[in-house]
């Protein structure tokens, strides 16, 4: 190939250097110092990475991080999978535009800025007189009067915080799932039918094992797009009541701006994007096993 | 067909379920919307208001700063669009047809790098904002939202520039046109799908982004309408909460029409990450 092609490939290539690879050099680099957010000088030190794994602040937000995710991946998978068989049986027995009109509200939850989902569901879930959540629960589950402080108790406000984000990304395992039924095969089930397979049977010898790529790579990607979450939490929480919902992507936010501890929140930087990259890897690995069996 | 009936009733009640669960948080930051301060505090809460009205949008067009930031966010929007465009047509454009030496590197960096948090490439900008000038610059903020999102449309467009047979340019070449005109005339208008789908997935990022604006703007006459109106839902909550509702719904009706002019290439971008490998 003659060389003067290169150029075609080197917008991406400065694109790549610039504002991803210097960036992330310059944050792993602090990591390794004393800098303080606006201050010239400092010196470097393993100090960070020697305080970081016995910091209660540290050890509390991977936590939460960790519950957050775990409970996102298994509520957006494990409902996209449902959703998909739903919506696949619907358009087997003739509810087609129902299916079609669900799918599109569903989608259009994925199109919505963070900050404005965040905002949305602070509006329903609020303890002012127009939190509707706990009017419809008095009214209709407990018949009385009824406040549960769904934002400002740390245990509910994780809940909630999970339960948007679930909400947020079901869009894009729905349409995984759904998508990937509906190429299996319908001989398969037809055989199966003939061999007197129940639809249990044909759910867990025939369906899953013929999505079970599309569910991984759904796994991997919903994981990784949950570890980032920043704006809806951001404005749903502010990672509050006091630090219940702050995950690593807030935390490094506090330490390197409000705390102006830039090598320390860099280290925590540092540390969610190890846990990112291994993800990655994994996801690369499912995506190209795919090719080579194609 | 007695139990076909019941499966079509049940499913049909679950699907009316996820379709509530779905619309009502639009439904209700609608309703508030068009509330007065008065019946937002009112108990009980009607789920619609007794006196709809629109003195809100009102307000909020004539009186806050929200329609700066609406302009502002097209702005970046705009100027993010374009420099995608500029950055992965080109390079898609190579990657599909030549074959380097780095592309089998470049191919899995492109797919891996969108795990990158924005949180942290803004940290460092922050840090540089003063040395470099990019501090409160819309031109910046475009370029870094357009970089960030840059990788993942190159690989996007790649596959889908590697769906249009190589042999029309080739033809076009060998009737006397040059590698660009043959780009222009041949391979440009058959790969405006793919761009489409380009431009509709940068232009709803954009539009939502919130963390690099958050950090790389203060100066609140260059806020975005993601930072914009959070800065509202801050200090004085309760007091606006029926002008956030009103923001709030302003600010997802673009990327709602966006979304169900062009459906089509939303689900594909959305689905191509994953699906295509």
């Amino acid at each position: 190939m003659k060389r003067s092609y290169v150029f075609f490939i080197l917008p991406v290539i400065l694109a790549l250097l610039l504002f991803f690879f210097f960036p992330l050099e310059e944050i792993i680099r602090y990591s390794f110092t004393n800098a303080r957010l606006f201050e010239k000088g400092y010196s470097y030190t393993l100090i960070n990475y020697k305080m970081i794994f016995t910091d209660p602040d540290f050890l509390h937000s991977l936590k939460i991080t960790v519950i957050f995710v775990v409970f996102s991946v298994i509520g957006q998978v494990g409902f996209g999978l449902l959703l998909g068989l739903l919506f696949y049986r619907m358009e087997n027995i003739g509810l087609r535009f129902f299916s079609l009109v669900t799918r599109t509200v569903i989608v259009s939850a994925w199109v919505l800025p963070g900050v404005a989902i965040g905002i949305m569901w602070k509006l329903m879930f609020s303890d002012f007189q127009f939190g509707i959540v706990n009017y419809f629960l008095s009214h209709f589950v407990f018949h009385k009067p009824t406040m549960i402080s769904f934002l400002s108790n740390a245990r509910n406000a994780l809940i909630i915080v999970t339960v948007s984000n679930i909400w947020r990304g079901l869009a894009f395992s729905m349409l995984l799932q759904y998508a990937a039924l509906k190429q299996v095969p319908k001989e398969l089930y037809e055989v199966a039918s003939l061999d007197g397979a129940n639809k249990l049977q044909k759910f867990f010898y025939i369906t899953l094992p013929s999505i079970s790529q599309q569910l991984l790579i759904n796994i991997t990607i919903a994981t990784i797009s949950t570890f980032n979450v920043f704006d809806a939490i951001l404005s749903l929480t502010r990672g509050g009541p006091g630090k219940s919902t702050e995950v690593l992507s807030l935390m490094v936010y506090r330490s390197v701006f409000s705390n102006t501890d830039l090598s320390y929140g860099s280290a925590v930087g540092v540390i969610l994007l190890i846990i990112n990259l291994l993800i990655s890897i994994m996801y690369l690995r499912i995506i190209f096993r795919k090719e080579v069996r194609a | 067909m007695r139990s076909s009936l019941i499966e079509k009733i049940i499913l049909s009640t679950i699907c009316a379920i996820v379709f509530i669960i779905f619309i009502f948080p639009l439904f209700w930051t609608f309703s508030m919307s068009i509330r007065n301060p008065q019946e937002v505090f009112s108990y009980p809460p009607r789920l619609w208001p007794k006196n709809p009205t629109f003195a809100n949008y009102k307000t909020v067009v004539l009186e806050t700063d929200i329609p700066k930031y609406f302009l502002n966010s097209m702005i970046l929007v705009l100027i993010s669009v374009i420099l995608v465009l500029i950055i992965s047509i080109p390079s898609a454009y190579g990657l599909s047809r030549f074959s380097f030496k780095i592309s089998s590197i470049l191919i899995p960096i492109l797919l891996v790098v969108q795990m990158v948090p924005g949180i942290l490439i803004s940290i460092t900008f922050f840090k540089y904002s003063r040395t470099l000038g990019i501090y409160n610059s819309l031109t910046f903020l475009s370029m870094t939202i357009a970089a960030y999102r840059s990788p993942f449309i190159t690989w996007l467009l790649k596959s889908f520039f590697d769906t249009i047979p190589k042999e029309l340019e080739e033809a076009a070449m060998i009737d006397g046109c040059t590698r660009l005109g043959a780009l222009r005339r041949i391979f440009l208008p058959l790969a405006t799908p793919g761009i489409a789908t380009a431009v509709i997935f940068t232009s709803i990022f954009a539009w939502g982004d919130f963390v690099f604006p958050f950090i790389m703007i203060d100066d609140y006459n260059k806020f975005p309408v993601t930072v914009g109106i959070f800065a509202y839902t801050e200090a004085k909550y309760q007091v606006t909460t029926h002008l956030v509702a009103t923001g709030a719904f302003l600010m997802v009706i673009p990327a709602l029409i966006v979304f169900l002019l062009l459906q089509k290439y939303v689900v594909e971008a959305l689905t191509a990450g994953a699906i295509k490998g």
